[in-house]
């Protein structure tokens, strides 16, 4: 499912949809989930876009956050609750 | 603002005391170790894995392991007995055939093998032959599902799965239940499927049934450029919004499997390629599996494949070989799928046996059902659930063993009669597990591979 081309390809246009919005981490749970963060999904996320940065190792500042966002949505995409209505 | 997700409206519209108490439970059952950890068996077991070679659509037993000399005396003569009340067939049926193929005994032990196997007959001092088979329906999506899980009518965890539910696997990095080329009709899915048993358990197809193994790649395992490190990140973030679900909605076994299937996944990457890259297979082996030959390339390579995974501690594999429904055009046909599969299966044994693999390995052949004694189109036979052959192999298997008998005409088992359900309990008893004993509690009972029935055929054990 992560390494699928469907979920490279949305992931990123969520990526590059949401990367000039004010809260990218509130933009991506509510186009994937529908509804906003939790305040620890929130701190969660935004650690978890940090350390993504850190590791990617990509000069140019715009493109390592949309990386990151990238990398965020294809968890959200990957997760139980996008994957199954129960 | 108050939000309920898609998931918690009905729950929360439902749910009462009892899911509180049920929270409690779930999270001891889900406390356990990864889904696929080793299991001690219930006592000393003598196979440690299992290769399945399934022959798919009912190989001929009068045409390969079952001689009637009385039928070939009597070709063209009505059938002297009543055929059973239900036949796959009926208004194509004729009167009996024999076989057009020379039988010879072969090796010590004296086994019939006709001239379709000249390779599988040199290993018969290695082989428990069981020519009393038989099993309860007439067309191939019972049966199928019959000898997969046990059951015909309802859908049934696989004995794979039973299989690694019981023991789990010896290798974290690959799948506990590999099945290679199986066709995707006659029950589907639900022939290698987990049914209620944790979902990890499921069988994991590599290829499917019309596609050439050589082309068969575990799906999305990536191609080495992703990086590690990143990946890891995002699968430890994933891991923690799981933790968050759980704690909402409790242990669902689909939710800890596909955790557990993401972590595998992430293994496999490095895994799963280096098992399928045969490159340092000598040509000696190559040849042994007949891989030199467009006629035996394909079941060649998932035999060879299919050692490759035993070697790695994988616990249940299946080879198949699809297309032995020979309604008609049997002398032809069936001579093509035995010239496809006689060489791969006898390298394979040959195989496993220099490699010490053979006393901990059981090999299984056999498929749904066998054919009848009797003419369907003029030149074929039809379904025939009341008597056929199978052949067992290795761990604990008494080799040389000639087991069981079908009348004059190779219709109906009439001597030590093993039903799929016998042979059932016997593979698991060769594993270590009492198949009364490995059970799963599900609906409000426990349930079991062989249902109630089943009986240990002790006479197939060394």
């Amino acid at each position: 499912m992560m390494n699928s081309e469907l979920v490279e390809q949305a992931s990123r246009k969520i990526a590059e949809r949401i990367a000039s919005q004010e809260s990218p981490v509130e933009a991506a749970y509510r186009l994937v989930h529908l509804r906003p963060p939790t305040r620890r999904e929130t701190k969660r996320s935004n650690e978890f876009l940090a350390r993504y940065e850190d590791a990617v190792n990509e000069p140019d500042s715009g493109e390592r956050l949309t990386r990151a966002l990238q990398a965020l949505c294809r968890v959200l995409l990957s997760s139980n609750e996008f994957i199954y209505v129960m | 603002m108050m939000t309920i997700s898609r998931r918690e409206l009905p729950s929360q519209m439902g749910a009462g005391f009892g899911s509180l108490a049920l929270s409690v439970l779930l999270a001891e059952e889900a406390g356990a170790a990864g889904p696929l950890a080793v299991r001690a068996p219930h006592f000393a077991p003598r196979a440690k894995r299992v290769i399945m070679l399934y022959m798919f659509g009912g190989p001929s037993h009068i045409d390969t392991f079952d001689p009637k000399p009385i039928l070939n005396r009597d070709s063209g003569k009505p059938l002297p007995f009543a055929g059973p009340r239900v036949v796959s067939f009926p208004r194509r049926g004729g009167g009996l055939i024999g076989s057009p193929f020379e039988f010879k005994q072969h090796g010590q032990s004296g086994a019939w093998v006709s001239e379709l196997f000249p390779h599988v007959a040199t290993k018969v001092d290695d082989l428990a032959i069981v020519r009393s088979m038989h099993c309860s329906n007439p067309r191939h999506g019972g049966a199928v599902l019959e000898w997969h899980t046990g059951s015909d009518t309802f859908i049934r965890p696989a004995m794979g799965s039973w299989i690694t539910y019981g023991l789990g696997s010896e290798n974290q990095n690959l799948p506990g239940y590999i099945t290679m080329s199986q066709a995707l009709s006659e029950g589907g899915a639900n022939n290698f499927s987990s049914a209620f048993l944790p979902a990890a358990h499921q069988g994991t197809p590599l290829g499917y049934g019309d596609a050439d193994a050589k082309d068969a790649r575990f799906p999305f395992i990536g191609d080495g450029r992703n990086r590690q490190d990143l990946q890891r990140l995002e699968l430890d973030m994933l891991g923690d919004l799981s933790a968050e679900h759980r704690e909402r909605v409790g242990y669902e076994s689909e939710l800890e499997s596909r955790i557990s299937t993401f972590e595998l996944a992430f293994r496999m990457q490095a895994a799963a390629p280096q098992v399928q890259d045969i490159s340092a297979e000598t040509p000696a082996t190559r040849r042994l599996y007949g891989l030199d030959d467009p006629i035996t390339e394909n079941f060649g390579l998932q035999c060879l494949m299919a050692r490759r995974f035993c070697e790695r501690g994988v616990r249940f594999v299946q080879c198949n070989s699809n297309g032995w429904d020979h309604h008609s055009h049997l002398k032809k046909e069936v001579t093509e799928k035995c010239a496809e599969t006689d060489k791969p299966i006898a390298g394979l044994l040959t195989d496993l046996k220099s490699r010490g693999l053979l006393d901990e390995t059981l090999v299984i052949w056999g498929g749904e059902f066998g054919r009848t004694p009797t003419a369907e189109n003029a030149d074929g036979r039809d379904h025939n659930p009341h008597g056929f052959t199978m052949w067992l192999a290795g761990g604990g298997i008494k080799a040389g063993l000639n087991l069981g008998r079908t009348d004059e005409y190779g219709y109906y088992s009439v001597e030590d009669k093993v039903h799929f359900h016998d042979l059932h309990a016997t593979i698991l008893h060769l594993l270590g597990l009492d198949h009364k004993k490995l059970t799963y509690r599900y609906s409000g009972r426990d349930f079991r591979l062989t249902d109630v029935h089943g009986e240990v055929v002790h006479r197939l054990l060394a």
